[in-house]
């Protein structure tokens, strides 16, 4: 597999208090290819952010990674400290689910638009400040000049989410990793954002590493999606055959959770229990505990990914939906 | 039958440089047994204002609240009214609305104490916990050792203790990962039609309101500009806010589809545009909706909304 980022069996590891290694982050294999838009999904606890941050170094006291963080061409895993700051910031930005986190809430929008454009592009004053103005043309803030000297909070959560983006895009990065960008948004203005990042994917060849549990927005942006559990990608593969053919029973669980737009499925299924905690994930599958379909080989070896369609994996022996069909 | 009625409520909070804002500006809404009803809209429309008003947690600046047909007063140090007592709510963030420090049991415990006043008393802790699909034997552990899903549950439970007749929920899914968004909405629906409470379900997200809720509601900066039978209001939405809310929710079908976007934020309520408040925004806006103030209209039974073009607008979510 090629393209702008390729993870390849990353894994993540973290101290545990009686001194043993927890893995929330294990053998994910995952690419990005230029202008694309890959999908990162899973609940919470699921190490979809944490495969984030170990793209960026941005981790945790004690963590290890293994495997290898190939970005166009460097192994970022084995990147001095010094070379990954330059990468970071410069060649991949990352936007977060809370904007008002990102931006620092006593600078102005100019101050804190034009520090990376100094310190990465060494641009002066008046250069940095005239291409700030242009990035919130671009992600469209209305009056940009007039922004550049306003603050944070005088701005609403949307525009603020786009005023993170245009910060994010200040040093033309290949690779923007999103991070649930619109979960603390209405809908409506989560529109707004989706239809931004397309469009920015559209002009700019922006690769895009969009993290949401929210399905939806999954199918609204993304060319491919890896669905993660329990640290492990369990399903990757193009959105339309993943999202009207999931292979894999959580897959199938996530979806049939949510409300469906013809009137026979009000169910909202729900998986049962929870996703197990990292300190103790159950042998084999780490699913067969919530899964209906589980049988006991479920519970020796941790399935491994096969191919089940084109450029589409699945972690489980068992076809949910054919099994239910039959 | 009608459990809790609020009829052209305001509610108002005073606004920087002396300005009033009118959070909530002439609602009328009716919640009845064995009813969920859902109030929907974007952040800052009043839908939590007014929520809290039905259950007298603020004050309301004029109109009224009754809960079965006695007028809602304002909490305050004193205990509730007995009558009251039957009334109520669960919150958004099951991390926030649980003490820490107490067990399981105690919170629930809690909740009964106040609902003594029914005649079979409190509902024991072990049947609350049921109810909501937790193990009894969960009592004596504290809520960090639960996953969101669960606390929500637990503070699910706490309402049920004092055997409420019903309950308003602010938000209570959309702190959820999706799966327990499903499970606990699932969970309100199976209580409702179990135990003939009545329900109002605040929430912003339209898909799972349409999927639970026997009325929807919806609100745009402090007025109710729709309401009808959740699938009517769904396929047949009456006021382009309505419409523009449901189209603007990503499909998870897998097509590739990108929403439709409303541009322009809500606007300030201290400050609220003359006419029909959403006419700055409105696609379909002509002259007359910046002056005239539009009022509910019928447009099928049990059907209103609140637009000056409403019956020539009547279209799918798709068109």
């Amino acid at each position: 597999m090629s393209g702008l980022l390729h993870l390849d069996a990353l894994s993540l590891s973290l101290p545990a208090a009686d001194g043993s290694r927890l893995f929330p982050v294990r053998d994910v294999t995952l690419s990005v290819g230029a202008a694309e838009v890959v999908g990162l999904a899973g609940e919470s606890g699921s190490g979809k952010s944490l495969t984030a941050q170990s793209i960026l170094g941005l981790l945790p006291r004690g963590a290890r990674l293994s495997g290898r963080i190939l970005f166009d061409g460097h192994d970022l895993a084995t990147l001095p400290q010094r070379e990954l700051a330059a990468v970071r910031g410069r060649e991949i930005a990352m936007v977060f689910q809370d904007p008002m986190t990102a931006l620092h809430p006593m600078l102005s929008i100019e101050r804190q638009m034009t520090e990376h454009l100094r310190h990465h592009r060494g641009l002066g004053r008046a250069a940095a400040r005239s291409r700030a103005a242009e990035l919130l043309d671009l992600v469209r803030i209305p009056r940009p000049e007039a922004a550049l000297a306003r603050y944070p909070h005088q701005f609403s959560g949307g525009m603020r989410q786009r005023i993170a983006i245009a910060s994010a895009l200040a040093c033309e990065p290949k690779l923007l990793i999103a991070d649930e960008p619109t979960t603390a948004l209405d809908v409506t203005v989560q529109a707004g954002i989706l239809r931004l990042l397309q469009s920015l994917r559209e002009t700019l060849g922006l690769s895009v590493l969009l993290i949401t549990h929210d399905l939806g927005v999954m199918s609204a942006l993304a060319d491919r999606m890896a669905v993660m559990y329990a640290g492990r990608v369990v399903e990757n593969g193009p959105r339309a055959a993943l999202m009207t053919r999931p292979r894999h029973p959580y897959t199938q669980g996530l979806l049939s959770a949510l409300p469906r737009d013809d009137d026979t499925a009000h169910s909202l299924e729900a998986l049962p229990g929870a996703p197990p905690p990292i300190t103790a994930l159950p042998d084999g599958c780490a699913f067969h505990p919530r899964c209906s379909w589980a049988s006991a080989a479920c519970r020796g070896a941790v399935p491994e990914l096969e191919r089940v369609g084109t450029e589409h994996v699945a972690a489980c022996p068992v076809d949910p939906l054919a099994e239910r069909a039959a | 039958m009608t459990l809790l009625s609020l009829s052209d409520v305001y509610v108002t909070y005073p606004g920087a440089a002396g300005r009033t804002v009118t959070a909530v500006a002439g609602c009328d809404l009716e919640v009845g047994a064995g009813q969920i009803v859902a109030l929907v809209g974007e952040s800052g429309c009043g839908k939590s204002t007014l929520g809290k008003a039905a259950v007298g947690l603020v004050e309301t600046a004029q109109g009224s609240v009754t809960f079965d047909d006695t007028p809602v007063v304002p909490i305050g140090r004193q205990a509730r009214p007995d009558g009251q007592r039957r009334l109520q709510m669960v919150f958004q963030d099951p991390f926030s609305s649980l003490n820490p420090r107490r067990r399981v049991g105690d919170l629930i415990a809690d909740g009964g104490r106040v609902g003594l006043d029914t005649p079979e008393g409190a509902m024991p802790v072990a049947e609350c916990l049921e109810r909501v699909g937790l193990s009894p034997t969960v009592a004596n552990r504290f809520p960090h050792q639960f996953s969101g899903g669960q606390r929500q549950r637990i503070a699910i439970a706490r309402a049920l203790a004092a055997r409420p007749r019903c309950i308003v929920a602010d938000e209570p899914i959309s702190a959820l990962d999706a799966s327990a968004q499903a499970s606990v909405a699932r969970l309100l629906r199976d209580l409702v039609r179990e135990t003939g409470m009545g329900l109002l379900f605040i929430s912003h997200d339209l898909a799972i309101v349409r999927a639970i809720a026997d009325v929807t509601v919806v609100m745009y900066l402090g007025r109710i500009v729709e309401t009808g039978p959740s699938d009517r209001v769904w396929h047949r939405p009456a006021h382009p806010y309505t419409k523009a809310l449901i189209s603007a929710i990503p499909r998870p079908d897998g097509a590739g589809r990108l929403p439709a976007e409303l541009p322009g934020d809500v606007p300030d309520p201290a400050a609220p545009p003359p006419g029909c408040r959403f006419h700055p925004r409105c696609p379909v806006a002509v002259a007359r909706c910046a002056t005239e103030v539009p009022t509910r209209q019928t447009q099928a039974p049990n059907h209103e909304a609140a637009c000056l073009l409403a019956q020539r607008h009547e279209m799918s979510p798709s068109a």
